[in-house]
């Protein structure tokens, strides 16, 4: 097995001091990216040949599968389907009164 | 606040909270589904049923016509799109609860009311709740409709329906896409459901001038009414004047028309119509056996009615449709 194919090799654990030092604590999204992008220059560094295009991949497959189970969760927690419509609680436009009832229509139909 | 997914036409809308779906009329508020239009028609009319267009149904007599705003297709030659494509908060309307409707067509001696104008899918508890009581009355009701409406929800209406004027746009799923934002397989099988369920079916077809009037556009539609509705199922060819967004394409002619109905008839129909424009012969009944004259009209007025008791005086032959 070479380098490039050693998994061990290519989880690594982060260095410390990514989310302290630089201020991404409370923003989980920025955190996010500087640690792919720390990860990504640790095995770069140790891996100078495919690795990190090895890596890259594994992420984005990753984040493609969490993408769209977090997309099916929230569809699912919040659709409702209906056939049938309440009514309403009053008309949103102008209401008139009943006119031109007896008269042929302009409508087409 | 959760999302909502309307699922009575094929778009099947997913609402967000305070969202209104394709249609414009209905709306997901505080969660829950609500046709805003219920009970608040934008026009209340009497026209004589011919204007529908309805030919076998009760010919002569009035029916009272009513439209709230919004629909769920987006014609690009919408005849009505003042207020097929309006928006409920920017119109008016008038307080016409079912009870009222059919009060309305007692009053003005109508034996039939009708869904029109904009399309009765859209506003789908209001039509079904005034036919419920309107059948209750003995008041007949007719939906004149695209037909683009999912099967569960039409079969509910159909029973309470006693005839439809369906618009077969095109028979191309394209052309509905484009010019109707739509698709061709649901209004099908509208139509479908609508014959099995015993209602009285008649088919209306624009026909526009580069769009659908060529003779093997008139021929498919004419074939797909004979094969699967029979006959004797009235098909009327509507002239198409420009409108909407289709003002760039000339008016249909009467010998575009007269052409349509001549291949519709050798394609074996007994029952075809020209409507909007000219064309005494177009808008005449004849015998479907012994094609002798049996009701002759001038735009929507009846001239002449030798049906006796829905049969041909001459040879006998009952003729499809409900007369009385």
């Amino acid at each position: 097995m070479n380098r490039t194919q050693n998994p061990e090799l290519i989880i690594q654990k982060p260095e410390a001091g990514i989310e302290g030092e630089d201020g991404f604590r409370n923003y989980p999204y920025s955190a996010f990216c500087a640690l792919c992008f720390k990860l990504s220059s640790i095995l770069h560094r140790q891996t100078p040949w495919a690795s990190r295009r090895q890596f890259l991949g594994r992420l984005t497959r990753v984040a493609a599968v969490a993408c769209v189970g977090g997309i099916a969760m929230a569809g699912r927690r919040v659709l409702r389907g209906a056939v049938m419509a309440d009514r309403p609680d009053r008309y949103p436009g102008k209401v008139i009164p009943l006119e031109n009832v007896g008269t042929q229509a302009k409508w087409s139909g | 606040m959760s999302d909502v997914q309307c699922q009575l036409c094929p778009k099947e809308c997913l609402i967000g909270p305070g969202q209104a779906g394709d249609c414009r009329v209905r709306i997901n508020l505080d969660g829950r589904l609500r046709s805003v239009v219920y009970g608040f028609p934008c026009a209340v009319h009497i026209d004589p049923v011919e204007k529908k267009p309805l030919f076998h149904f009760l010919p002569g007599t009035t029916i009272l016509s009513l439209a709230t705003v919004g629909c769920n297709l987006h014609c690009l030659n919408c005849q009505n799109w003042e207020i097929s494509q309006a928006d409920p908060q920017d119109s008016t309307a008038m307080a016409c609860p079912p009870e009222k409707v059919v009060a309305l067509a007692g009053q003005y001696n109508c034996p039939s009311i009708a869904y029109t104008y904009t399309d009765p899918v859209v506003y789908y508890e209001y039509t079904l709740d005034t036919a419920r009581l309107a059948r209750r009355a003995g008041i007949r009701s007719v939906l004149v409709t695209a037909g683009y409406v999912n099967p569960e929800p039409w079969q509910r209406l159909l029973e309470v329906i006693d005839a439809v004027t369906i618009d077969l746009k095109f028979m191309s799923d394209e052309l509905y896409q484009t010019i109707c934002s739509a698709t061709l397989g649901p209004v099908l099988a509208a139509i479908e459901a609508a014959k099995a369920a015993g209602v009285w079916v008649e088919i209306s077809n624009l026909v526009i001038p580069t769009l659908n009037d060529r003779p093997e556009d008139v021929r498919q539609v004419a074939r797909w009414v004979g094969d699967n509705l029979g006959a004797e199922t009235p098909l009327h060819f509507l002239g198409f004047y420009p409108r909407y967004k289709m003002q760039h394409l000339p008016p249909a002619s009467a010998d575009t028309l007269q052409t349509a109905r001549d291949i519709a008839r050798e394609q074996g129909l007994k029952s075809v119509y020209i409507g909007n424009v000219t064309s005494p012969e177009g808008q005449n009944t004849y015998c479907p056996s012994c094609a002798r004259l049996l009701m002759e009209r001038s735009g929507f007025v009846i001239l002449r009615n030798r049906l006796k008791d829905g049969c041909c005086p001459d040879c006998g032959k009952a003729v499809a449709g409900v007369w009385k």
